[in-house]
């Protein structure tokens, strides 16, 4: 074990084995294991093939401090099986403002979904890649309103590293029942002034409906269509120019409300997302391979099963037509939490922040 | 990019900032004392602090930095006696990324205290940097040396306030110099509304064993305080500060500096904070001052003998609940011809908790 793991080890445990007798107000133990498999058949000239295994295992205590905050502190640890065993052991630790509609969060902030990002936007597999996310979060849900902002910070700027972050989010506004309005905007950026290094952004906003709602035989049944536009000032890459866009739709079906069919068509120019599935790009994986007008087809099956107390589990198969190059990928995914409440008596407080044994 | 990074990172600020409910603060700078335990119990003391600072400087006189991530302490306070408290636990600082080394370091703290009177010996919790004004000591220390290892003494009581420390930042060996800073700030309250105000700040690189550089930076002065009531609570403070940087190789300026600092504090609802700060310098240099201050560059090349440095801000602590407060704070700055802003926001989260207290005796 390295001197950082074992430093980040230590730390860990000192919150971690914070006696769970003396602890503020109301207590609770969060766990959280999850096990995937996540294959992708590409080899072609936009993303190479990728076959992920691996677990995933969250725990950490949730305090309140009250009505209005909480706190997080605990770790999160991922072993992905073809790299060696390596464990990976990130902190937990967040500050949650919340009222019945808002909340404000600092330190790790919640990606479920990718913050509920189109593919062309973010990259699916960073569910299993970048499972944890540090910075801040604006999120709100009122009736008909769903919002999700944040700002992600991924490497800081040091000798040889630039700083890297992304930051956007996702705003939903129900019209009816059936149909919504949505925008999203996904930012990246690379740069820094300490250490002089090269700055490049990409921004790329995405605006479109969805509609909703259950059809004789199919089931429930969506459509998704969204105008997306990206922007590459000073990318990675020169060889396309500055502004794509591109048109996204995605239709899907439940018949029998067995799982869920659907297909996806994407017809774009010059575009061109940083953290965005790679086979949506106009950018090959070699810099000098680029393809100004690009179509992709996705069909694709998927059964989603959630139980009691947040059990997940999630399966998916998926054929891709990326130009002219055909590929099979899938998934699979089961999450089994286990949350523990800890009885804790309250010390009355003489002072502010007080507990007692 | 400016735009973007600042304007997500203020919009946040300033949602939380307006949902939170506000409450009186006290002035920044003020003497406090360090934290205690009742007589005789034992008291297990943490802290979680969540902090983010942008600065949008392109200027030769102050590092572009953006600091964000969670710092956490956690240490047992053993009342000893009535008059000696004892502190053991951890600090551990973790940086908002992906890979980062978390940085722990240890509290170890000799506690003597009595009425008014501090002496901590071990581990310093410095809080708004012992009182001293922003020429003298960077308020990105605050964040980026939250612990310092050395001695305090603190007086706090009718007659004077005072903050006064020595900060051991690096031990002398064959490939480093001994590198430690000390000074303080006082204030004493004379007439009514009017408090005079001391500060003075040292920087000693150095070391007798091995030969090496051996250099000092020494930054003092004195000020007055006035308090009144315009447009709300008000205060202002001026000082007279002078700086003296000697034996530095390579130096470009002049040995002796001085400058005038002024600054004005507003607070109309006692829930606002809104100041404005008007520097002229000549020659000013304090090593671990805010570099805006100073005639020398980040490159310890450029020079500009005669300064003049303007901030205007807004500030806004909130108490959310049971010691969890928030603070945010926006300012736009004047580096001589040019301009930024910069923003900082800080969430404090504390829980303390009575591990053992003796039990009162029954008769």
């Amino acid at each position: 074990m390295t001197r950082k793991v074992f430093l980040v080890v230590a730390y860990f445990c000192s919150i971690f084995l914070l006696p769970v007798l003396v602890l503020a107000n109301d207590f609770e133990l969060e766990n959280k294991f999850t096990l995937y498999g996540d294959v992708e058949g590409f080899n072609g000239p936009y993303r190479q093939s990728t076959t992920l295994l691996g677990q995933e295992f969250q725990s950490f205590f949730n305090i309140s401090k009250g009505n209005h905050v909480s706190l997080g502190a605990g770790f999160f640890a991922a072993d992905q099986e073809q790299k060696n065993n390596q464990f990976n052991v990130n902190p937990i630790i967040s500050f949650k403002y919340y009222t019945d509609t808002t909340q404000f969060i600092l330190g790790n902030i919640e990606n479920q979904n990718q913050h509920g990002y189109l593919e062309p936007l973010e990259d699916t597999l960073l569910e299993f890649t970048r499972p944890i996310e540090y910075g801040l979060q604006w999120k709100e849900a009122a009736d008909g309103f769903h919002s999700d902002w944040f700002l992600d910070w991924q490497f800081i700027n040091v000798v040889d590293q630039p700083e890297v972050f992304d930051y956007g989010g996702v705003t939903k506004v129900d019209v009816d029942e059936h149909f919504s309005l949505e925008a999203q905007f996904h930012g990246y950026h690379e740069g820094g002034r300490i250490f002089f290094v090269l700055v490049f952004n990409n921004y790329v906003p995405a605006i479109g409906f969805r509609l909703h709602g259950p059809l004789p035989i199919l089931g429930e049944s969506s459509l998704a269509v969204f105008g997306v536009v990206s922007c590459d000032f000073v990318g990675q890459y020169v060889t396309g120019p500055d502004w794509g866009n591109g048109l996204y739709a995605r239709v899907g079906v439940t018949p029998w409300g067995l799982c869920e069919l659907y297909a996806i068509m994407w017809n774009a120019q010059n575009f061109f997302s940083q953290e965005g599935d790679p086979n949506y790009n106009s950018q090959g994986l070699n810099p000098t391979y680029y393809q100004a007008n690009r179509t992709y087809e996705e069909v694709g099956l998927k059964k989603l099963i959630t139980g009691d107390k947040g059990f997940l589990f999630d399966a998916e198969i998926k054929s891709e037509w990326a130009d002219s190059t055909w590929a099979l990928s899938g998934k699979l995914v089961g999450t089994v939490p286990f949350d523990l409440d800890i009885p804790i008596k309250e010390k009355k407080k003489d002072g502010s922040g007080n507990a007692n044994l | 990019m400016r735009i973007y990074k600042s304007c997500l990172l203020i919009l946040f600020a300033v949602g939380v900032t307006v949902m939170a409910q506000a409450q009186s603060i006290d002035w920044m700078g003020q003497t406090t004392l360090a934290p205690i335990a009742d007589k005789g119990a034992v008291e297990w003391k943490n802290q979680f602090t969540f902090y983010g600072d942008n600065n949008e400087f392109f200027e030769p006189f102050r590092v572009r930095e953006t600091l964000l991530g969670q710092q956490f302490n956690s240490f047992l306070d053993a009342s000893v006696n009535k008059d000696v408290d004892f502190w053991a636990g951890a600090f551990a600082d973790h940086q908002s990324a992906q890979a980062v080394t978390t940085n722990v370091q240890p509290i170890f703290s000799f506690v003597y205290h009595e009425g008014g009177s501090q002496f901590v010996f071990g581990t310093l919790l410095p809080i708004y940097r012992h009182g001293l004004i922003e020429p003298m000591e960077s308020t990105a220390l605050e964040i980026t040396r939250p612990i310092e290892y050395g001695m305090e003494f603190i007086q706090k009581d009718n007659f004077i306030n005072l903050d006064s420390f020595l900060d051991w930042q690096q031990i002398l060996t064959d490939v480093n110099r001994e590198i430690f800073d000390y000074g303080g700030s006082a204030r004493l309250p004379i007439w009514n509304d009017i408090t005079v105000l001391g500060q003075l700040h040292g920087y000693h690189v150095g070391g007798e064993q091995y030969n090496g550089a051996v250099w000092n930076n020494l930054a003092g002065g004195m000020g007055l305080e006035v308090d009144g009531n315009i447009l709300g609570a008000s205060t202002l403070e001026v000082y007279g500060l002078g700086s003296k940087t000697t034996d530095l190789v390579g130096y470009p300026g002049a040995t002796y500096g001085c400058g005038l600092y002024t600054k004005l504090l507003v607070c109309p609802d006692h829930q606002w904070q809104f100041f404005g700060i008007s520097w002229v310098g000549q020659d000013f240099m304090s090593q671990e001052g805010d570099g805006n201050y100073n005639s020398v560059g980040t490159d310890g090349v450029t020079y500009e003998p005669s300064r003049t440095y303007e901030e205007l801000g807004v500030r806004r602590f909130v108490e959310i609940e049971n010691g969890a407060t928030f603070d945010f704070e926006l300012r736009s700055h004047w580096i001589d011809a040019s301009w930024a802003n910069s923003f900082r926001i800080m969430a404090f989260v504390p829980f303390d908790v009575t591990v053992d207290k003796p039990k009162e005796k029954t008769n």
